[in-house]
């Protein structure tokens, strides 16, 4: 049983809002008391508006995304579940301008299930709405079904893009298909160290023994593709790195964007020493890093590991990815 | 000896597997937490208490009209995969009855509502009888009634048998390899476990058993 500072588990994310508002109250408004909340200024005239979500318990994904030039309403289910469709449909109409509204999800069965009523309650209100899955996972389905494979660590980057694009002035249809490209160029996949736990039961969603590491492990638990005894840090990166090049694939002189998160107990210092080993190595492979960032940005409460997120750029993607934002969860200045 | 279903019977089923679930709730996130995340019994008792409280405070002028509710308010306002799944359920049992105004089911018509309520939930979710998921304990109940239809069983019989092979439905997942949903990760590693979603929806079918027994 892993101790975690909370109150009656049932108001495990109506108290998160809360305390999410209450901290960033001059920038964003909860929708009543639905689980929506969206950026203060909502709906803004002359951008397409981004709507994010999905379940709790990653944080700052995916609450803390919302801002100037990152999205512009979330709506949360609760910790690793969907958000139910009514939730949705408020964020929708709190952004919703003059420019129609964009859906922009991570591939899990529940979340689509949920997001494509919300998407068709919208489109009988008359709203100009589409969607875009993020699919980046690589271990979770191979490759020639990628559009079975799941959203991770490549979120908080395509969501910026979607934010400075929408800002831009970017209309819905050429939005879609530019956030599409990126979201084929992404590739992601993660190590796990040890387990989360479910904060409503304070169980453990997964056994991992001692000693051991798991590939490929989700967000919420899911099996990973191989376990192994714990490597070290550069023996972990080049492991991770072997796979993501493979699957794009990519290729020498490639210019990408590299994004090493850690889930949630990992310390910025092992991230620190993983970071040199991938330069390192993507180095040797003549693959040139763009930009890099770490930090947590997708977290499955305390599960220890790290993931690797490679996104191969152009001229397009490196322009917006360039212009400020600004929410709580992450700043680009 | 009552030998069709009155709209009030459904309300007062509603009940007992609010009260069943809830008692279950432990024992669907343990077996949730082996092959998928461990929240499905809380997510499913919060789902039925917030559908009980709601449908007490509401009239309903028929079983179609009852069974719409309880299948939207799931659909718009329960989240995760099991607000829509479930919420199919009900939509897909009260779509066979919509023609007219239904205020009594038989044996035969609740097998049509269950029948239907089979086929919505596999074009939604995709899944068949086999993929280790609710299907199997709803394509169990249906196999059962359309048998118990063929032979002209009283109703507390035929609902009878439907319960005793729900579970077995149910409990057949426990042989399957996950292909849907988050257990599908696992593959082979998912043989072994009772699928809870499959759970779940025995224990709400069993609900309907319960209360037929109760009222002889």
């Amino acid at each position: 049983m892993v101790k975690k500072l909370i109150n009656n588990p049932d108001d495990i994310v109506n108290e998160l809002i809360e305390g999410f508002v209450l901290i960033n109250s001059k920038k964003v408004k909860r929708i009543g008391d639905s689980n929506a909340i969206a950026r203060i200024e909502s709906p803004i005239k002359g951008k397409v508006g981004i709507v994010i979500g999905g379940g709790a318990g990653h944080e700052p994904l995916f609450l803390e995304l919302i801002g100037e030039g990152m999205a512009d309403a979330v709506a949360h289910g609760q910790v690793f579940a969907a958000p139910s469709p009514d939730h949705i449909l408020k964020a929708i109409n709190a952004v919703d301008g003059d420019r129609g509204v964009l859906l922009l999800y991570n591939n899990y069965a529940g979340d689509v299930l949920n997001f494509n009523i919300a998407q068709d309650m919208a489109r009988e209100q008359g709203i100009n709405i589409e969607t875009v899955l993020i699919n980046d996972e690589i271990s979770s389905a191979p490759l020639e079904r990628r559009e079975d494979r799941r959203g991770t660590t490549s979120d908080h980057f395509i969501i910026k893009l979607a934010g400075a694009a929408s800002k831009a002035g970017m209309d819905l249809s050429t939005l879609v298909k530019f956030l599409n490209k990126a979201v084929y160029n992404s590739r992601s996949l993660g190590v796990s160290l040890s387990a989360c736990t479910l904060p409503q039961t304070g169980l453990s969603t997964f056994t991992l023994e001692e000693g051991k590491m798991e590939f490929g492990m989700g967000l919420h638990g899911e099996a990973g593709v191989k376990k192994v005894d714990l490597m070290t840090a550069d023996e972990t990166a080049r492991t991770i790195i072997d796979y993501l090049v493979a699957d794009l694939p990519f290729v020498e002189n490639d210019e990408i964007m590299l994004i090493i998160n850690g889930y949630g107990s990992t310390t910025r210092m092992e991230m620190f020493i993983v970071a040199k080993n991938i330069y390192e190595y993507l180095s040797e492979k003549k693959i040139n890093i763009y930009s890099g960032e770490i930090g947590e940005f997708c977290t499955s409460q305390e599960m220890a590991g790290i993931s690797v997120t490679m996104i191969k750029l152009d001229d397009e993607m490196k322009k917006y990815y360039e212009m400020p934002a600004y929410s709580p969860g992450y700043i680009k200045p | 000896m009552q030998n069709v279903f009155k709209l009030n019977d459904f309300i007062e089923i509603l009940k007992i597997a609010d009260t069943e679930i809830d008692k279950n709730k432990q024992y669907l996130s343990n077996l949730d937490s082996v092959i998928g995340d461990g929240d499905h019994g809380i997510t499913i008792s919060t789902a039925f208490s917030k559908i009980n409280n709601e449908i007490s405070s509401r009239n309903f002028d028929s079983i179609p009209d009852l069974f719409k509710f309880v299948g939207n308010l799931f659909i718009t306002s329960i989240g995760g995969t099991t607000g829509p799944i479930f919420g199919y359920i009900f939509i897909g049992m009260a779509s066979s009855l919509i023609e007219n105004k239904k205020d009594e089911v038989s044996l035969s018509e609740f097998y049509n509502m269950l029948s239907a309520a089979l086929q919505k939930v596999t074009s939604i979710g995709k899944a068949n009888p086999g993929d280790k998921t609710l299907v199997d304990t709803l394509n169990a109940a249906v196999s059962s009634l359309k048998e118990s239809v063929e032979k002209n069983m009283e109703l507390s019989e035929g609902i009878k048998a439907m319960a005793v092979e729900a579970q077995k439905g149910a409990e057949s997942t426990k042989d399957m390899v996950a292909t849907k949903g988050r257990a599908r990760y696992l593959g082979e590693r998912s043989l072994g476990y009772q699928d809870a979603g499959a759970t779940s929806v025995f224990i709400i079918l069993n609900a309907f058993n319960i209360y037929l027994q109760n009222s002889q």
